[in-house]
Order: C-alpha cells, then structure tokens, then sequence
C-alpha cells in the first residue's frame, strides 16, 4: 500500500483505539491484530509521532513491580480523528468513482 | 535471544542516539516483552515475536534526528571497515587512523567551505520555497488592504477620490473578493510546502538508512 496512505491510516487506528479508553503498547497491537496489521515496532513510531504533534499524552501506571506506559487521546487527537473521518468521505467517494471505471470495462 | 540479550542488542544499535531517546525506545520493548511474557510465552518467544532487528532499529531511525542518523552511518561504514582489516594488519590500522586525522585536519580549509557550500544550497532553497509562500500572502494582504481602504475612502472622503464613488465601491469590493480567493491559496501553498519540507526529510533519512531495509 502506499506508503503515505497507510501512515495516516495506521495514526488514526491508533486514535481511534484511545479514543474507546486508555491503553498500553501491548493491548493496543493485541486489539488492532486480525483487523489492522500492525506490530510493536511498527507501533512505536506512530506513538512517539502522535506524541510529539499532541495528539496524546503519556503517563505510567506502576504494574508487578514495574512501570508501564499508559496512552490518553488528547482534544487535538480527536479533533484529528474528527478530521480523518471528513478526508476519508472524500476517499470513499473517490473509491466508488474508481470502482465504477473498472466495472464499465 | 533472551530479553536482556534483545535490549542490549537495541542499545548497541541506537547508541547514536541522543540518551533520552535510547532510553524511551529500550523501555518500550522492555515493557512489551514483559506484558508478551505475563501472557504466557517464553521471553525466547516474545523476543522473536518482535520481528527482525533491522526492521525494528529502522523503524526508530526514520524518526531519528538527521544528524544522528549521519553519525551511526558513518560509524557502521568503519567498524565494518575495521573489521575486514583488523586480523591481517593490527598496527597499520592505526597509523592509518592517524594519517586519516592528520588529512582530515591539513584538508580543513578544502572539506569545509564544501560543507558550507552544502548547508547554504539547501537553506536557500527553504528561503526561496518559503519566500514563495510569503509572497503568495502578502498579495493576499495587500489586495485586502488595498480594497478596505479604497472602500473606507469612498463611503468617508469621497471627494479625494478623482473618479466617482459607484466606480470607487465597486472597484474597492473587486479587490476584497480577489483577496479571498488569494487566501486559501496562500493557505494552500503554505501547507504544501510545509508538507514538502517534511517530505524531503524522511527522502532524505531513508537514504541514509538506505540499503540495508531495502
């Protein structure tokens, strides 16, 4: 898939994970696998990304006697999220006009 | 590969890094390998699960500063370097070592102003793209300017105008409405280039990374 495309697909996955509640790295790829493909290493990025645009914040729970990294959508995330939802209309709408083409053949 | 092998192994590739950032990715697979393995696998399995360590270093690297990124490059190109010629010549190694520093500085006055040369091409394309974008705005500024004024002219002076004050509005109105159409324009040309900027960053990135994830 195209490279650009898929970033911004797998960003908003990811909001849209927090956007149903807090979560950790671990969860969040065991709830996206089977419907998004996505793996930790690939996560890590879009977390660190989203973090540095304000999209989310971080903060640490401690859990058996260790740290772990929870992740909250921010307002700007969901205004994001909000944002992605309009774009992909347009997407949708490009899709069908496409598929049309390919019918007509 | 247990987990301590695997964070180790990441320390050592990140070690370019600024530490903050080392720290921040090591703590990360940390923490995912011990959720892996409270699920049940080994930490053998939850290591391997990961994927390979090339993908995961090129993954952190893609977001890496570029300067960073030029470091371990240049790193990885002499230890591999080193490492072809270290058992057949151990103590020429390092006379060369020597002489390339002793190049490197008697070169000083060759190297750097190309360095310079370099680092000025690329600003002045960012001024040029960015003067573009700058321009672009000003003449939406400038047509809203023009036009209230004019408009505020013709309702409040309109005996300094030397022609009549229908032609005055009616001009001063044009002016504003092209003003609207040059905005989003502007808007337009600004985010693309902003876009353009970070495109040409992450071109430039994968290139250093280049090879070895292709």
């Amino acid at each position: 898939m195209d490279l650009q495309l898929k970033r911004g697909l797998l960003d908003a996955c990811v909001l849209s994970v927090l956007a149903r509640g807090d979560s950790y790295g671990y969860k969040m790829v065991r709830d996206m696998t089977g419907r998004v493909e996505i793996s930790e290493s690939t996560l890590y990025p879009i977390l660190k990304r989203l973090e540095a645009a304000g999209c989310l914040t971080v903060y640490s729970v401690e859990h058996n006697g260790r740290l772990r990294r929870f992740y909250s959508i921010t307002e700007r995330g969901r205004i994001r999220l909000n944002e992605f939802m309009k774009d992909w209309q347009e997407v949708v709408s490009a899709y069908n006009f496409i598929k049309e083409g390919c019918e007509n053949e | 590969m247990n987990k301590k092998d695997f964070l180790d192994a990441l320390r050592r590739e990140l070690r370019n890094l600024p530490e903050a950032e080392i720290e921040k990715s090591v703590s990360y697979y940390s923490e995912i390998i011990d959720d892996t393995v409270e699920n049940g696998l080994t930490e053998e399995q939850a290591v391997t699960a990961l994927g390979p360590m090339d993908k995961i270093v090129g993954q952190i690297m893609l977001d890496a500063p570029i300067n960073a990124l030029v470091m371990s490059k240049i790193n990885q190109r002499r230890e591999q370097r080193e490492a072809v010629q270290a058992p057949e010549q151990p103590q020429k190694k390092r006379s060369r070592s020597v002489l390339s520093t002793i190049l490197i500085i008697i070169g000083f006055p060759i190297w750097f102003p190309l360095l310079v040369a370099f680092g000025a091409i690329v600003l002045s394309l960012y001024v040029v793209l960015w003067s573009l974008v700058i321009c672009v705005f000003a003449v939406a500024v400038s047509l809203a300017a023009a036009g209230i004024l004019l408009l505020v002219a013709a309702l409040f002076f309109p005996g300094t105008l030397p022609f009549g004050i229908v032609f005055a509005v009616g001009a001063a109105l044009i002016l504003i409405g092209l003003a609207f159409l040059v905005f989003p324009l502007a808007k337009l040309c600004a985010v693309g280039s902003a876009k353009l900027t970070a495109a040409i960053a992450r071109g430039f990135k994968a290139l250093i990374i280049g090879g070895k994830r292709k």
